[in-house]
């Protein structure tokens, strides 16, 4: 079922200046649903529309089947987490959690009772006294979901909650909030710039550019299945590599209408497959070791590509010998989008 | 010992390095260079502090030293001790004056802030007509009171003045704004809020555009009520811009004086004379020059208390973030 669906939604700050422009969007109830891409792209603003912080321009925007024209931000069943925490200062810790409980009226007894609860969770329960200054960056990170999360909202919406976090502490609070994600089972829709963090946290990702979705689906079928060369560049660390097909060999068989071709780095292999393949050759420029996996950077006759080989005793170096199955390559046409006919023939 | 010792070493670095040997000496100074780069500092704020010295300084020290005197500014002093105080907080008009800069402080200060709270918080959005009417406000501010004075002396005239015009209109008999004993002191107040609101409204202004405005979103998913976000949020991160503003506005109060001697004289019946009018009065009028020390005194004593108390809350008040 869809929690939250938006139907030709645009916004404007200017006119005639679209930030989006006629979005179609569904977010499915219990999904951790990742707006994905670049900055500029939209998908803060796409939240911030959801949360009623900022007015939807044209189109409908329902959360619950419910069109959310002219609902207050209070009063949509939504809790957010802002990237910069946005907690109360002048508060303390308690007062900074209670704070939408008591505007919503709920009752003392029961807002001590979720209090201790929420602040167990978040392991913030003796810091309840304490002013926000007196805490870290981490500390504070957990009132802001303290703070969303007592409320006991239908969807959560967190704005790059974590880019303000060192990387270990990321990487802690980005499995945290996975299982307080399976836990709550409420919906999730979480911005993020960072594919790493997409993939990650996501049951759903949305890739956005310049207000529009470039594709969206399951983590698996971005990464396995990219429709257009944005997204095909966007997803993997390294991204996939991309040729130019006029600059490639005709014995290679590339489809008339591809005008580029798409490998991911552990599809190039330095030894020939038993599946139907292509060879070509390289010189390998740098090795990044990074434990049980292996990145090289080669240059070829078609460009440079990016290479991932996993950790064995062989250590390649200068020119080598590389193989590509055909059956993984991607073609992208002139306007950069999958060709997807020929994927059989190949 | 470890200048000498500084000395050789730059003995023996001097000729192994002759190109550099100026960059050296900048860099090494020997001991005539080193004293000379201590006391340039103080020689540099020296003129400053000078300055402040001979008026500043001194002229407290002076004024304490002159409360212990019988002076009229001509004859001999005349060491009395502390009679000049004993005078002073034996008199009925001493405590009546003091009284009224109390009365001018309590009406003026929360009057004013409240007022000019109220006007930020409808000017707080950064459009072009808002500060259009914030500089227009500010006007009042950076003209000198004596006219601003005489600009309300004549509305507050009660037979030709603008005041009363208007009260007429409406079939309301005359006020006698600056002759009647009950009204004068408010009439006072009038006019110093008059002119102070537009400072205080720039100040509440930019404190109030330094709230971040993800708080007030942060409020509005909190389900926040207009006027529990005002109480909870805004007030509180406004309260070190107004308690900065009460502070000085209090100062301001206990050292006001242009506007009394200007519009009422400290009249009528002494109903608007405050501490810095009286001080004047005592000095310059009866030439009471050591009781009008004391005065002074006492009026440091005050103001000094409040400054100490604004320092201290202000080392204890939390800089958020």
């Amino acid at each position: 079922m869809k929690k939250i669906e938006l139907e030709q939604v645009s916004k404007f700050y200017e006119k005639d200046v679209p930030i989006i422009e006629d979005l179609d969007l569904g977010i499915e109830e219990g999904s951790f649903t990742i707006l994905l891409g670049p900055s500029g792209c939209g998908k803060s603003t796409t939240l911030r529309m959801i949360a009623g912080l900022e007015e939807v321009s044209g189109g409908t925007l329902k959360i619950d089947g419910r069109d959310m024209k002219n609902v207050q931000p209070g009063d949509r069943d939504i809790a957010m987490v802002f990237q910069n925490y946005a907690i109360y200062p002048t508060m303390t810790v308690r007062e900074n959690i209670e704070f939408g409980l008591k505007n919503a009226k709920i009752p003392k007894a029961e807002r001590r009772k979720r209090i201790e609860e929420i602040g167990g969770i978040t392991g913030l329960t003796e810091y309840m006294n304490r002013k926000p200054n007196a805490l870290s960056g981490g500390q504070r990170q957990r009132v802001a979901l303290a703070r969303a999360m007592v409320k006991n909202p239908q969807v959560f919406l967190m704005d790059e909650p974590l880019s303000n976090l060192d990387a270990k502490l990321r990487t802690q609070l980005r499995t945290e909030l996975i299982e307080l994600h399976q836990k709550l089972k409420s919906t999730f829709v979480y911005v993020t710039h960072d594919q790493v963090e997409a993939m990650s946290m996501g049951t759903h990702i949305v890739l956005m550019r310049d207000g529009k979705v470039m594709q969206q689906g399951t983590p698996e079928e971005i990464y396995d299945d990219p429709d257009n060369v944005f997204t095909a560049k966007f997803i993997g660390t390294p991204p996939m590599n991309v040729f130019r097909a006029e600059a490639c060999p005709k014995s290679w068989k590339i489809p008339e209408q591809a005008h580029y071709i798409g490998f991911r780095p552990e599809h190039v292999r330095f030894f020939r497959p038993e599946t139907e393949s292509i060879e070509l050759e390289g010189r390998i420029i740098t090795r990044e070791m990074l434990g049980a996996e292996i990145l090289y950077k080669l240059d070829t006759p078609y460009g440079f590509l990016q290479a991932r080989d996993y950790h064995t005793a062989d250590k390649h170096e200068g020119n080598v010998r590389l193989w590509l199955s055909r059956g993984e390559l991607c073609f992208f046409d002139s306007q950069e989008n999958r060709i997807r006919s020929h994927m059989e023939e190949y | 010992m470890e200048i000498a010792e500084k000395a050789v070493f730059t003995g023996m670095e001097r000729p192994r390095f002759k190109l550099k040997s100026r960059m050296k000496a900048k860099a090494d100074p020997g001991t005539g260079a080193k004293v000379w780069q201590k006391t340039l500092p103080y020689c540099m704020v020296l003129p400053a502090m000078l300055i402040f010295g001979v008026f500043v300084i001194y002229p407290v020290f002076y004024m304490v030293y002159v409360s212990f005197f019988d002076w009229n500014m001509i004859a001999d002093m005349e060491f009395i001790g502390i009679e000049n105080y004993i005078d002073m907080f034996t008199d009925k008009d001493f405590w009546l004056v003091l009284g009224n800069t109390f009365q001018f402080m309590l009406m003026m200060v929360p009057a004013s802030i409240i007022l000019s709270l109220l006007i930020a918080l409808y000017l707080k959005k950064n459009t072009r007509i808002n500060r259009w009417i914030q500089n227009i406000m500010f006007m009042p501010n950076i003209v000198s009171l004596v006219s601003i004075s005489f600009i309300w002396m004549w509305m507050m005239d009660e037979n030709r003045g603008l005041f009363n015009y208007v009260l007429s209109l409406f079939n309301i008999s005359p006020v006698n704004w600056l002759g009647d004993p009950d009204v004068a002191m408010f009439s006072l107040v009038l006019v110093n809020i008059w002119k102070s609101l537009g400072y205080y409204v720039l100040i509440i202004v930019a404190a109030l555009q330094g709230i971040p405005g993800y708080l007030y979103e942060a409020a509005a998913l909190d389900k926040s009520k207009p006027i529990t976000t005002f109480f909870k949020i805004t007030l509180p991160m406004l309260s070190p811009t107004l308690f900065f503003l009460v502070l000085t506005g209090i100062i301001g109060s206990f050292k006001t004086f242009e506007s009394v001697s200007l519009m009422t004289a400290g009249g009528p019946a002494d109903s608007t004379n405050t501490l810095v009018y009286e001080l004047y009065q005592q000095g310059f009028v009866y030439y009471n020059t050591g009781y009008a020390s004391a005065m002074g005194v006492v009026l440091m004593v005050l103001v000094g208390a409040m400054t100490l108390v604004y320092f201290t809350v202000l080392q204890k008040k939390v800089h958020y973030q």
